[in-house]
């Protein structure tokens, strides 16, 4: 863009319009990410339109500039002051470091509240220690209830969102401790229940990813306990993961999430990583499959499943414009492939020479991927 | 908020569950069997671990001892590959840890004869320096492990196992004596050897128990004045403190009172 706001006129007439459209506009988005799409699907369209005109190649009468100018002045006004977006490149940079900020300093809130309590709870009474266990994760949503209703970007009740999750994770796991309860895979049901309600409710993304990640912890342990392993036993067979991550994976395509548009993408991503990760860790390690093969036909089998695997991401992902799962699908083909090549070149080919070979294979695939990309751009033209 | 008062009533109610009534065990034991956990300043709870012994290691014994094919069978191992079969090796690896329970006896015939056979390893190796197949630097160190654990060894032996705790209850009826508790156990599978002195060994299997699935039991608060006391000195001329504990309906226990010893036992 030539300026902080693109929309000032490189040439042309104006004329005033109503607010009345902008509003209508705002009231259909629901999030505040759908929000920051369209501010900036507005401020590139001003970009792209001061370019035109610059070149003389559109410019738009005084009277429809102005049209378009109100409209949109309305439009990006009244999101920003129902979802605080960020209008300048500055506060775009602003909001990622308070986004990184607020991490870092939950996570070392719920570090501090988790040893603050194994510091003092030898000190307590028992029916005390229960009242604490049970008392702090009520009383984290409690805050998050009142902070959420007097912010627009939800850094504190993130914050706090995560402290409530680590609270609740401490209170089934130390009452577990204080009454020598065996342990079992139930309790990342529950953890999952609460980051994911939280997560839904207030529409925090850190809390979904929280969430997922015990259910996968839950489904792939209790995979394991129906093969007949004790469940806590579940990480010897990698297999386990797999059914889980796929699962997950397919969850948005299962379940609509029009008032969430970007929890699909951390379903997908996660899900397909555990997957590829479980498959690309039988792919090295045979013995620790279910599978009565001997170990080296395990890893063939897996190597193979795996190319396939990512393979079929990246095509997904091309397709239904899924660019996370593109990324994740051409991170582990590119992961299985260089795997392959050390296993067979490694031990023989002077070093040199090996990454010498993997240079080359690397170029070749770019001239590979070049040519599709032009044949994929002459195909949609 | 449903969620979180829910799920801990749901817990709360477990426990008073596995409390209620008389119980399923009570024994009184000592430090011997529950030493302190390792002590730091970051943890104010004190915790004691349950230390309890099985038989050796399967690769010196010659067989497999109680634990064996049958009883793992009756675990729900598929034990039906001949052991002598090209496939039985990867078959058997592939046999992963599974829940069972197993009876701990608490200083009764598996202690007596764990002593016996560590006297017996005693007299072994003073055979031996007479043969001087051994030194007396052997000999000093087998007379050092029969004294530990004489004073210092856990009396908890673990008996047998099996699927069902109210079968082996039934077996073992004596609640203060026997323990069942919850382990984690894994198959075993030795291929045929030979030994030194050209004796063969066949394949067999064997079962293990890797671990109790309640190893560290938490001392309340209102019970922890003795141990706080010990909490940073560990046990070296015996035990100072005995601990009665209670199993309860779902095979978990807690700690019912803790005592200290005036001197160690003899």
């Amino acid at each position: 863009m030539r300026n902080q706001d693109p929309r000032a006129p490189a040439g042309g007439l104006h004329s005033p319009r109503t607010g009345q459209q902008g509003a209508e506009t705002s009231k259909s988005i629901l999030s505040r990410s759908q929000a920051q799409h369209r501010v900036d699907q507005i401020q590139g369209f001003w970009a792209e339109l001061n370019q035109l005109e610059e070149e003389a190649i559109l410019v738009l009468p005084h009277g429809q500039r102005e049209r378009v100018n109100s409209h949109h002045d309305t439009t990006i006004r009244e999101l920003a002051k129902q979802f605080d977006v960020d209008i300048t490149a500055s506060q775009k940079q602003m909001s990622w470091g308070m986004r990184i900020v607020s991490f870092l300093g939950a996570l070392a809130l719920a570090a501090s509240t988790f040893f603050f309590f194994y510091r003092i709870w030898g000190l307590l009474s028992t029916p005390i220690q229960v009242l604490i266990l049970i008392g702090a994760p009520l009383l984290a949503v409690v805050g998050m209830e009142f902070l959420r209703k007097r912010e627009r970007i939800p850094y504190f009740t993130s914050l706090i969102g995560l402290i409530a999750f680590a609270c609740f994770v401490l209170n089934l796991s130390v009452l577990g401790s204080i009454f020598n309860i065996t342990p079992s895979q139930n309790a990342f049901v529950a953890w999952a229940a609460f980051a994911l309600i939280l997560a839904y409710t207030y529409d925090l993304q850190l809390l979904l990813v929280a969430g997922i990640f015990c259910l996968l912890g839950f489904l792939s342990a209790t995979l394991g306990t129906w093969c007949g392993m004790y469940w806590l036993s579940f990480g010897v067979r990698p297999e386990n993961f797999i059914p889980a991550g796929l699962l997950l994976f397919a969850l948005p395509s299962l379940v609509p999430h029009r008032r969430y548009p970007e929890f699909p993408t951390y379903y997908r991503l996660f899900g397909l990583l555990t997957a590829l990760l479980a498959i690309l860790i039988l792919s090295n390690w045979g013995r620790g499959s279910y599978l009565m093969l001997p170990a080296d036909e395990v890893e063939v089998l897996y190597q193979l499943l795996g190319f396939t695997v990512s393979g079929l991401a990246i095509l997904m992902g091309i397709r239904l414009h899924w660019h996370g799962v593109t990324t994740l699908g051409s991170a582990f083909f590119a992961i299985q492939l260089y795997t392959k090549f050390f296993d067979w070149w490694w031990g023989w080919m002077p070093k040199y020479v090996f990454f010498l070979v993997l240079v080359l294979i690397a170029i070749l695939l770019l001239l590979v991927f070049r040519r599709l990309r032009a044949r994929i751009g002459e195909v949609t033209a | 908020m449903a969620l979180v008062l829910g799920t801990n009533a749901l817990v709360l109610t477990v426990v008073a569950s596995n409390r209620f009534g008389e119980g399923e065990a009570l024994l009184h034991m000592t430090e011997r069997e529950l030493p302190l956990s390792s002590a730091s300043d970051e943890n104010t709870g004190i915790t004691l671990r349950l230390r309890w012994q099985q038989q050796p290691e399967l690769d010196r014994g010659p067989g497999p001892g109680w634990f064996d094919q049958a009883k793992l069978e009756a675990l729900g191992y598929d034990c039906s590959v001949p052991l002598t079969d090209l496939s039985a090796k990867l078959h058997y690896s592939k046999a992963t840890p599974r829940r069972a329970f197993v009876v701990l006896e608490y200083e009764g015939d598996a202690w007596r004869q764990w002593l016996a056979d560590a006297e017996r390893e005693v007299q072994a190796t003073a055979e031996g320096v007479q043969r001087r197949e051994s030194s007396r630097r052997d000999l000093q160190s087998a007379n050092d492990r029969l004294d530990r654990l004489r004073k210092l060894g856990s009396r908890l032996i673990a008996v047998d196992v099996g699927a069902d705790p109210d079968q082996l209850r039934q077996a073992y009826p004596d609640r203060t004596r026997f323990i069942v508790a919850p382990a984690e156990v894994n198959l075993i599978f030795l291929r045929e050897w030979t030994g030194k002195d050209g004796i063969y060994h066949p394949p067999y299997l064997g079962g293990r128990m890797s671990q109790l699935l309640v190893q560290y039991i938490h001392a309340p608060t209102e019970k922890r004045g003795v141990l706080a006391h010990y909490a940073r000195e560990r046990m070296y001329l015996g035990p100072r403190y005995t601990v009665t504990i209670r199993y309860g309906h779902r095979y978990e226990p807690w700690i019912v009172g803790v005592e200290p010893l005036s001197q160690p036992p003899s």
